[in-house]
């Protein structure tokens, strides 16, 4: 593939990742905000929120950004290999963001009755559990990439 | 195909069908919370057809408080390994106020689809001397597990009227 092609290839990772990381949950915790079940509020404060969003798009970009990289590159190639590493360990820290900015909190108020707590640690510790072994499958890219680079490039040769 | 690639498609597609496991795990818990707290009817304190029986009066070994909690699963998951958490608070003599009952007891799990009527029952009352009692108020928590056990849920229901 050439480097036109693979430069738009980036473009549209990078806007399906910005969709992903970004818009999909940014819209998610605005629904949750105005959200209320038989008239009973959901509790998520505003600096509850903004906590939640200033980390939602911090990292939200760095993985964009990461993405384009990583699918502008070229097939087995180095380059993909790290930045699809950086880009998993930054994924990394975006499903971690979720537990220390509080959204994994989410407390449900009932008025007159109590409230009720829905605590989601668990299952952002076992996505986290999942992307260690995409950590683990990346790296193998990586050693695979550079120890049978030779192969790899006159692979790439042939196929031109 | 290398060998190195042929490994590289079977975690691949490993890492696929975890990811879209977890994914519906998610989407149908998050949908079973809001299908049981949709509807007031599937917590209920105490559930219709049951009353709460107590007896406060006499010497305190002989009191006794029986509260049903009624919970109806709605969602898609079991619920399990249920705990209920229940603190009873005194006011006596205009407004002294103590902590007379502290205790939890397990109540197992509710399948999907299933309703449960648990009751408390609270004996053992540590009392103070009174001579008027004012008000005694519960403090219940129910501590449960859904979505495979991936996501706890705590039902507070706070300052119930026990007495008068």
């Amino acid at each position: 593939m050439g480097a036109p092609k693979n430069m738009i290839k980036g473009f549209i990772f990078m806007g399906i990742y910005t969709v992903i990381t970004i818009v999909v949950p940014l819209l998610t915790f605005g629904y949750i905000r105005q959200l209320s079940i038989e008239g009973y509020a959901i509790q998520l404060t505003q600096q509850g929120y903004e906590i939640i969003s200033f980390w939602i798009v911090a990292f939200g970009l760095l993985i964009s950004g990461c993405a384009f990289f990583t699918y502008s590159s070229p097939k087995q190639s180095i380059r993909k290999g790290v930045f699809a590493l950086i880009q998993v360990l930054i994924n990394c820290l975006y499903m971690w963001s979720y537990k220390f900015s509080g959204a994994t909190d989410i407390q449900i108020d009932i008025s007159g009755f109590g409230f009720v707590v829905l605590l989601v640690q668990d299952l952002v510790l076992v996505y986290m559990g999942v992307y260690f072994l995409t950590i683990a499958i990346k790296i193998y890219d990586l050693v695979d990439f550079t120890v049978n680079r030779k192969t790899i490039r006159e692979a790439r040769w042939e196929d031109k | 195909m290398r060998a190195a690639r042929v490994f590289r498609w079977i975690m691949r597609i490993f890492i696929l069908l975890l990811t879209l496991s977890l994914s519906v795990v998610t989407i149908l818990g998050g949908l079973s919370a809001v299908n049981i707290l949709s509807d007031s009817n599937n917590i209920q304190v105490p559930p219709s057809g049951y009353s709460i029986s107590y007896n406060v009066t006499g010497a305190p070994n002989t009191w006794y408080i029986n509260i049903p909690i009624g919970i109806n699963n709605v969602g898609y998951f079991d619920l399990n390994n249920l705990e209920i958490e229940f603190i009873l608070e005194m006011t006596y003599d205009g407004s002294s106020t103590v902590i007379i009952y502290s205790g939890s007891q397990n109540f197992g799990n509710i399948e999907s689809g299933n309703s449960g009527i648990f009751e408390y029952n609270a004996t053992s009352f540590t009392v103070p001397a009174f001579s008027t009692l004012n008000s005694i108020l519960a403090n219940i928590t129910v501590y449960g597990y859904y979505s495979l056990d991936l996501i706890q849920f705590e039902i507070h229901v706070v300052d119930f009227g026990i007495y008068p």
